[in-house]
């Protein structure tokens, strides 16, 4: 019994020892946000999460920090607050137009954004819609939504949300709030086809859409 | 003589908690899994809330139900609840085999907050929790059986 004992700890141990190492791209885990004034682009230093290749969520990607740092496909290590200063900050407009009242009938309004994803060892940037699976085939649409206010009281740390979001930041302005949820109107899943595994650090790049 | 016979019975006893605790732990884990996946079939329940931390309430409540009431569980009925839930994971996953390299994992991780740890670390953890308490298990049976004969 003690040797078994013995045995599971150092096994413990020994594992504990191979955590996922950091890749070297234009942001890092320790320098998570780069702004490209010319470019009018974000880009922001995120970790996959695997759960969600086999599971349904309505999150793209949220801050690790916040409530729901677990439910994402992208955890990023930007919080919100950075996120919408930096988006105004580069002269985008937000559409504040959803509210805790309205969230379930209206569309996010505000700038359509260009979302890209990109990884050492990529073979070119992807959209977002390659990466992430809508089960009706639609495209995700990203727009500003703003909702500083909301996303503060919540803490959720929402960035980008995959239906029109009261707290998000930026989100999905195919669906309505509740069509991932309640409605069951869609399922957004990672594409594991298409991304690199579980931890690995992924840049996602938000700029104005052509 | 009387004190190697009371030092023998301390082992005994301290040899029985253990084997209840690593009973109680491995039943523990099988049903922390099997609830969390059950209850991860709703998004929106499984948006809210952090199922994972199911596994580690579960398996301690299991420990100690196990060392406080002495419950007696046979080898056949907990492998039986784990080929169950094996199952009913290959069910909900639809037979995709890397599912089972990253759900239990994940869910592990997120209820334990080891956000640091890789998926690949936590998949040793548990292979090895699970295949040595497995051993332990029939192994212990199958003792308690010959001395069973043997008396």
């Amino acid at each position: 019994m003690k040797t078994t004992i013995t045995l599971i700890i150092i096994m413990v141990l020994f594992s504990l020892a191979s955590v996922s190492g950091a890749a070297t791209l234009i942001v890092t885990k320790e320098n998570p946000i780069k702004v490209n004034e010319q470019e009018k682009s974000i880009s922001i230093a995120t970790a996959v999460n695997g759960k969600y290749f086999y599971e349904s969520t309505r999150h793209a990607v949220i801050f690790k920090d916040g409530k729901y740092g677990d439910k994402p496909i992208f955890k990023a290590f930007v919080d919100p607050k950075t996120f919408h200063d930096t988006l105004i900050k580069l002269g985008f407009k937000a559409g504040n137009n959803m509210t805790m009242e309205n969230m379930e009938r209206t569309f996010v309004q505000g700038d359509l954004l260009d979302v890209t994803v990109t990884w050492e060892g990529a073979k070119k940037e992807y959209q977002l819609d390659e990466v992430i699976k809508d089960s009706n085939g639609k495209p995700i649409l990203i727009r500003f939504g703003g909702n500083l206010q909301n996303a503060i009281q919540y803490n959720t740390g929402c960035l980008i949300c995959l239906d029109s979001c009261p707290v998000g930041i930026t989100s999905n302005a195919s669906y309505t709030m509740g069509a991932v949820e309640k409605r069951k109107e869609v399922a957004f899943t990672g594409n594991k086809e298409a991304l690199p595994p579980d931890g690995t650090l992924v840049v996602v790049k938000i700029k104005a859409k052509k | 003589m009387g004190l190697s016979l009371s030092k023998n019975k301390t082992r005994d006893r301290s040899k029985v908690i253990l084997i209840n605790l690593l009973k109680g732990g491995l039943l523990g884990i099988v049903l922390g899994y099997f609830f969390a996946l059950l209850l991860g079939r709703s998004v929106w329940v499984e948006m809210r809330f952090n199922l994972g931390l199911i596994i580690p309430v579960c398996t301690l409540a299991c420990m100690l139900l196990f060392l406080w009431k002495r419950v007696c569980i046979r080898y056949s009925f907990f492998l039986f609840l784990e080929l169950s839930s094996l199952i009913a994971f290959f069910l909900i996953y639809r037979f995709e085999p890397d599912a089972l390299l990253v759900i239990p994992a994940c869910l592990l991780r997120e209820g334990c907050h080891l956000t640091w740890v890789s998926l690949y670390s936590i998949n040793i953890v548990l292979g090895s929790i699970l295949f040595t308490g497995n051993l332990v298990w029939i192994f212990h049976e199958i003792c308690w059986k010959l001395r069973r004969i043997t008396s």
